[in-house]
């Protein structure tokens, strides 16, 4: 198990330096001259050329990537080139949010996918699944900023039920905030809930048809006792991966549903950053959510070794 | 999705005004019939605006998700075959890049490069490529070990060849589902994008844009908001379905019933259920029949019609007798076995008959009574121990969760009775075992645990299906003794099922037989083996290959044709169309008749039954040993051959400098085969026969030790072969399914084999191919059929043309037939027999079945762990003295002749893992006639007679030789037995 864990330690860190490579790169050359991006259109070429000095940009690729990813490393990352102030503290403030967020999200889909799959699930093919499978599959059709616009328009404009906009103070506690996330969080609910099912049901389906069912049910135990004690100790394990895997899904998710309530977090700071073309700032936000998906990821992995007795640790 | 795409492509000429066209007096009108979708706050027409939309939208996915499919499967196609450092680097690249969600890297590409079309596309493309890239490249890998593509490497096939004709048809089916759900998720970025404000820039018309900027005026445009949403999700949800449709299509088996079949089965059941119970008033059962199977008649709903897998059934056991059922595949004897406890799969039904169990119909029994059966009166022992046991759960639990189903269920008295039956079971170490997952036992200890787990409850009536399929004949061996003993308490009845005439034999009271879903022939195991009066039966023991030490049998007595499907039933008589025997008479369907007590027969002509027994054994001629052909010319020469498979390490192994580990697959082995003649390799699974075919082949390269052709250095490597050493090295695998593309015709497979091994002029192939058709057996015509048209007879027919298409001098049959019903497999072994003769080839034939191998060998080695421990000629080997290994293989051999003949040897332990090596003898840790620490500490020599038979072992032959013969008589001539 120790060794195991450390591989997969190895390979988080073996993630990051790749992904850093990679945002590093996109943001950093693609762009073209970030010195002329940053200055007025009429400036001179000599202001050009010391805006590039001052900035580093004239140092080898290698040594500017070295002293980025040192810089965050340790804790510097930078001052923001639209507000010229320290990345850090925002991006902190944006995350914070951003994770009371996912985590409402998370806590209202985990139980009601897994339920409403398992429920399709032990029902193939009569109405119960008919009925799941058919919500599931026109929530898969549903984008989040039409969820979340339509959401808005019924439960806040014309039943009045919840806030429409989620314009969070700073500072604020999370049951302060709560009423707030409500209504963004049901929309990224609606997106994990469409996925989710989906894979619990095809799981249980599968499980179900294994050969040790048989042998439960032929010794003469009771639905109930197979389902809970054989059937669902087996199918739910794999949701614990797919529950990483739909991180990112969740990830992409908030970046829209933020935008949709204007809320205050990791999604709406970087779409403004991108609109400044703000590019420490978008490393930044890029980075800490890369961050989160591959520690999740990580997590996963231990949790599913330590539930899973049946791992191979190669 | 057809419409949306007509929609797409002819759009303009349908959208009534231009997409950016305001009509500023038109403004935010509703939906009418001079705008359908009505207007904007700006005064565009919604539905020209989003007929634009879809153009831009599915275009735009539509080429980004094409790139993204052509890329990603090149890359993917490529990795996956080539493997190694590239494809590692590749992978984790590809991984990164995955980590990174799809929307942010979106962003970010879009934050850098700029807002346009162009920047959308390529955006969707690199987001996409290293998804598609993996499932193509885990397809690739799935692929990659199957033996068509094997076979196409031993023809030397050049690389584009491979990856585009062999591979990529096979990666098709995913892929396409694959691309359909990449442009649902890409119609779902590009709209995201839009309502970013990201993506397209206005004004241009996009759904995601439209959205937004109806947004802020839905109290007074509704429409504009409604009408695009609702496009994008029609789009999006028609293309999961898509999606789903492709993918259901490719798992065609797990197709779910419609209400209205489901429906019918449910009918079907109520019926059967009360015929059964009326079945229970009819004439009285008979005092001590514990199971009445009476008219049984159970079925499959396949494809909206009723396939019969059992028809007209009836049989009774009484209590504490085994009843033996054998058949072949297709003979319905699962289903026997899964209607009795009831669990028929969802679209089966008993329809008819009578199931009685101590006098009271089983069928139609409530819910809990029918668990009260299955948990006191009848346990299913089934085959597949790992599959049949809950993998998460230690078996000491699932043993005890029977328990405490039962009276007196309290905790230490369940755990003392768990401890109880598995000893009984004979496991060794059962306070440690139970506390074990599944997977950490062996097969033989989890079907141990499967036959405690069903005594637990102490049922009347144990169903045995196959319980020893699959295990290696050692272990099968000891796990009958322990059914035999179990059995013979008599305290139980049972029902032993098994396609295995020997394994039957040992066990059972009386036998049945059946055959395409009817009963043919039942009555004492003497009568029937040694009296058959069924055509069938007479067929199926006269194609079962035998123990022959004095001479080599011809060709094995053999049926004709295949086991009829239950929806093509032939007319009269199931057997009719393969009996020697039919006449018109057979055209009508004869009873089930009982001549003297006890001798049940299905058959017209059952009194001249004994005339075709008579002539099938007379016509197991035997043969002259081969010697007369025999030449001293060595095809194929081995001398101690090595291969070994690293083991990855961990990188604290590297670290710390562990040596460098492998699996010693294959340990020195030397031997030749002489031209005209067929050496057999006999070894139970983890021996390294299969390696030792490989590392001849080339496909698993040897590390040591010398391999030689005709005389000649051969390099280990497949890719450093040249072409016409190529083609003098042909095989045969065991898995006739995998042996051939399913994509191409037999013809194509041919034709391309020929083309690249043998120098053919184009005009002449057609004829070539005609004639190794003919050659194995089948017409010309099957050139122009698929593989998946044919049964595993027909492909393995085939598959053996294909190794003769080149000539070839040597041929590598690895488990040929093993996968093969009885009555299959000896038209097969006649027929590689027939070629071999014709062509004077050499053959290697690998085989874990004995039987087998005394049939088709000239010479025979047997292999353990690595190694070979004896060798000789068929005689020799099958004659003592013996090597204690082959001895214990001998003794092992479920025969159909020598029923107790044999003193018992069963051997203990597991086979010893091939990375630590056992010093010594390899054999020494299982062997029962250790003779001391000479045996761990020296590896024994070779001790050769004077003829040519070799054993490796410390004991002296002749001392071998005596303490062997004194046994019961060893493996004599049994050829007129079965006569």
């Amino acid at each position: 198990m120790g060794r195991f864990a450390l591989r997969r330690l190895g390979f988080l860190f073996l993630t990051l330096l790749l992904t850093s490579i990679i945002i590093f790169s996109v943001t950093q050359f693609l762009p073209g001259d970030v010195a002329r991006i940053l200055l007025p259109r009429d400036a001179s070429e000599e202001a050009i050329a010391a805006k590039r000095e001052d900035l580093g940009l004239n140092r080898s690729a290698l040594v500017q990537y070295g002293s980025w990813i040192k810089g965050f490393i340790v804790g510097d990352w930078g001052t923001s080139f639209a507000w010229d102030i320290p990345v850090r503290p925002r991006v902190i403030e944006g995350l914070i949010n951003s994770l009371m967020l996912a985590a409402v999200a998370l806590v209202l889909a985990i139980p009601l996918s897994i339920g409403l799959g398992v429920w399709a699930g032990l029902a193939e093919g009569r109405w119960p699944d008919h009925l799941i499978s058919l919500i599931s599959l026109s929530l898969v059709g549903l984008p989040e900023f039409v969820t979340g616009v339509l959401l808005i328009e019924w439960l806040a404009q014309r039943l009045r039920w919840l806030p429409a906009i989620s314009s969070i103070e700073p500072g604020s506690s999370f049951v302060e905030a709560l009423p707030f996330l409500i209504l963004p969080a049901l929309t990224a609910t609606f997106v994990l809930l469409a996925y989710l099912v989906r894979l619990t049901r095809a799981e249980v389906i599968e499980q179900l048809n294994r050969p040790y069912v048989r042998t439960a049910v032929l010794k003469g135990l009771s639905w109930p006792t197979v389902v809970f004690r054989h059937v669902l100790r087996n199918a739910l394990l794999p949701t614990i991966t797919v529950l990483a895997i739909s991180m990112g899904w969740l990830i992409g998710g908030l970046i829209v549903i933020e935008n949709v309530f204007n809320y205050p977090g990791l999604g709406r700071l970087l779409l403004s950053a991108i609109d400044h073309r703000d590019f420490p700032l978008i490393q930044a936000i890029a980075m800490i959510i890369v961050l989160g998906v591959v520690l999740a990821n990580f997590a996963a992995d231990l949790l599913y070794a330590l539930l899973n007795p049946r791992i191979r640790y190669d | 999705m057809l419409l949306f795409v007509l929609i797409a492509i002819f759009g303009p000429w349908l959208s009534p005004y231009g997409p950016t066209q305001m009509i500023v007096a038109d403004a935010r009108q509703g939906p009418s019939w001079s705008h359908w979708f009505g207007t904007d706050l700006l005064g565009r027409d919604v539905f020209s605006r989003i007929i634009h939309g879809a153009r831009s939208i599915l275009s735009l996915t539509g080429l980004g998700a094409l790139l993204a499919v052509i890329a990603g499967t090149t890359i993917g196609l490529a990795s996956g075959y080539w493997g190694g450092l590239p494809d590692e680097i590749i992978m984790r690249v590809f991984d990164s890049l995955l980590a990174i969600p799809a929307l942010l890297l979106a962003l970010v590409l879009l934050g850098a490069v700029g807002r346009s079309q162009g920047s959308v596309l390529i955006v969707i493309a690199v987001v996409y490529v290293p998804v598609v890239a993996r499932v193509v490249r885990s397809e690739v890998l799935a692929v990659k070990s199957l033996g068509y593509i094997e076979a196409a490497r031993l023809r030397g096939e050049h690389l584009a060849y491979m990856l585009f004709r062999e591979i990529l048809p096979s990666v098709l089916p995913a892929l396409s589902v694959e691309a359909a759900l990449r442009f649902s998720y890409g119609i779902f970025l590009v709209a995201s994008l839009g309502y970013l404000g990201v993506g397209v820039q206005p004004p241009t018309p996009d759904w995601g844009l439209m959205v937004k900027e109806a947004r802020g005026t839905v109290g007074l445009t509704p429409w504009a908001l409604y009408f695009p949403a609702g496009a994008i999700s029609l789009l999006v949800i028609g293309l999961n379905l898509a999606a789903d449709g492709l993918k259901s299509a490719l798992q065609s088996a797990s197709q779910s019933l419609s209400p209205r079949e489901r429906a019918r089965i449910q009918e079907a059941r109520r019926n059967g259920a009360a015929q059964s119970a009326l079945g229970n008033e009819g004439p009285p059962v008979g005092q001590a029949a514990m199971l009445t199977v009476r008219n049984l008649t159970a079925a499959y709903r396949v494809k909206g019609q009723w396939a019969d897998a059992l028809r007209d059934v009836s049989l009774e056991i009484r209590a504490g007798e085994t009843l033996g059922v054998v058949g072949e595949s297709g003979s319905g004897k699962s289903t026997l076995a899964l209607a009795i406890v009831q669990y028929l799969s969802s679209n089966g039904a008993v329809r008819s008959g009578t199931l009685l169990f101590g006098g009271e119909s089983i069928l139609g029994q409530s819910r809990r009574a029918l668990r009260t059966l299955r948990r006191e009166t009848i346990a299913l022992i089934p085959q597949d121990p790992m599959a049949s046991l809950n993998p998460s759960i230690r078996v000491g639990e699932q043993i005890a969760e029977v328990l405490r189903l039962g009276p007196r269920s309290r905790g230490e008295e369940v755990d003392h009775r768990v401890i109880e039956l598995v000893s009984r079971v004979r496991i060794s170490d059962p306070s440690r075992v139970v506390r074990q997952l599944p997977h950490q036992l062996s097969g033989g200890m989890q079907q141990r645990i499967v036959i405690a787990m069903a005594l637990a409850a102490n049922p009347k009536l144990l169903i045995l299906d196959e319980p020893t399929t699959g295990l290696d004949v050692t272990t099968e061996a000891a796990i009958l003794d322990l059914v035999g003993e179990l059995l013979s308490e008599k305290t139980r009845s049972a029902l032993y099922i098994s396609h295995d005439l020997g394994v039957v034999a040992r066990v059972s009271d009386r036998i049945a037989v059946l055959y395409a879903g009817e009963l043919l022939e039942m009555g004492p195991v003497s009568q029937v083996f040694q009296a058959s009066e069924h055509p069938y039966t007479v067929g199926l023991l006269a194609s079962i290959p035998r123990f022959s030490n004095q001479t080599k049998i011809g060709e094995l007595p053999s049926m004709a044709g295949s086991t009829p499907s239950p929806t093509q039933l032939p007319e009269g008589c199931v057997f009719r169309p393969r009996c020697p025997m039919a006449t018109p008479l057979c055209l009508e369907r004869p009873e089930l008749v009982s001549s003297q007590p006890e001798h049940d027969v299905r058959c017209h002509h059952r009194q001249r039954v004994a005339t075709l027994r008579h002539t099938l054994f007379a016509a197991t001629q035997p043969q002259s040993d081969a010697a007369d052909q025999v030449t001293d010319h060595a095809i194929l020469d081995l001398r101690d051959l090595e291969m070994r498979f690293p083991i990855r390490r961990s990188l604290r192994q590297i670290i710390s400098g562990d040596s460098k580990k492998s699996v010693h697959a294959v340990n020195g082995v030397s031997l030749s085969i002489r031209s005209a003649t067929t050496l057999g390799i006999v070894g139970e699974s983890g021996s390294g026969k299969t390696t030792l075919v490989r590392s001849i082949l080339g496909l698993s390269p040897h590390v040591g030790g010398r391999l030689l052709i005709e005389g000649k250095d051969v390099p280990a490597a497949l890719a450093k072969r040249q072409r016409s050493l190529l083609g003098q090295v042909q095989a045969v695998s065991q898995n006739p399914d995998q042996a051939l593309n399913p994509h191409l015709s037999i013809g194509a497979s041919l034709r391309r084999q020929i083309l690249r091994l043998t120098p053919t002029s184009r005009h002449k192939i057609r004829s070539s191919i005609d004639e190794l058709l003919t050659q194995v057996g089948l017409t010309p015509d099957y050139a122009s059929r698929f593989p998946p048209q044919l049964s595993g007879g027909e492909k393995q027919r085939v598959a053996i043309a294909r190794a003769i298409a080149s000539e070839s001098s040597l041929l590598l049959c690895d488990e040929a037939t093993s996968s093969l019903d009885v009555s299959i497999q000896a038209r097969i072994l006649n027929l590689l027999a027939r070629v071999q003769h014709d062509m004077g080839r050499a053959t290697l034939f690998i085989t874990h079945d004995l039987a087998v191998v005394a049939h088709v060998a000239d010479e025979i080695g047997v292999m353990y762990l690595g190694k070979l421990v004896e060798t000789g000629s068929r005689r020799q080997v099958l004659e003592p003295p013996y090597h204690p290994y082959t001895e214990a293989l001998l003794s092992a051999y479920p025969s159909i002749d020598g029923r107790d003949q044999y003193e018992a040897i069963r051997l203990s332990g597991e086979v010893p893992s091939p990375v630590d090596l056992p010093t010594g003898c390899p054999f020494h840790s299982r062997c029962p006639r250790l003779i001391g620490p000479i045996c761990e500490s020296l590896a024994p020599v070779w001790q050769m007679s004077e003829s040519g038979h070799a054993v490796a072992c410390h004991i002296p032959r002749d001392e071998l030789a005596m303490i062997q013969t004194m046994r019961v008589g060893y493996l004599g001539s049994n050829a007129e037995d079965g006569a």
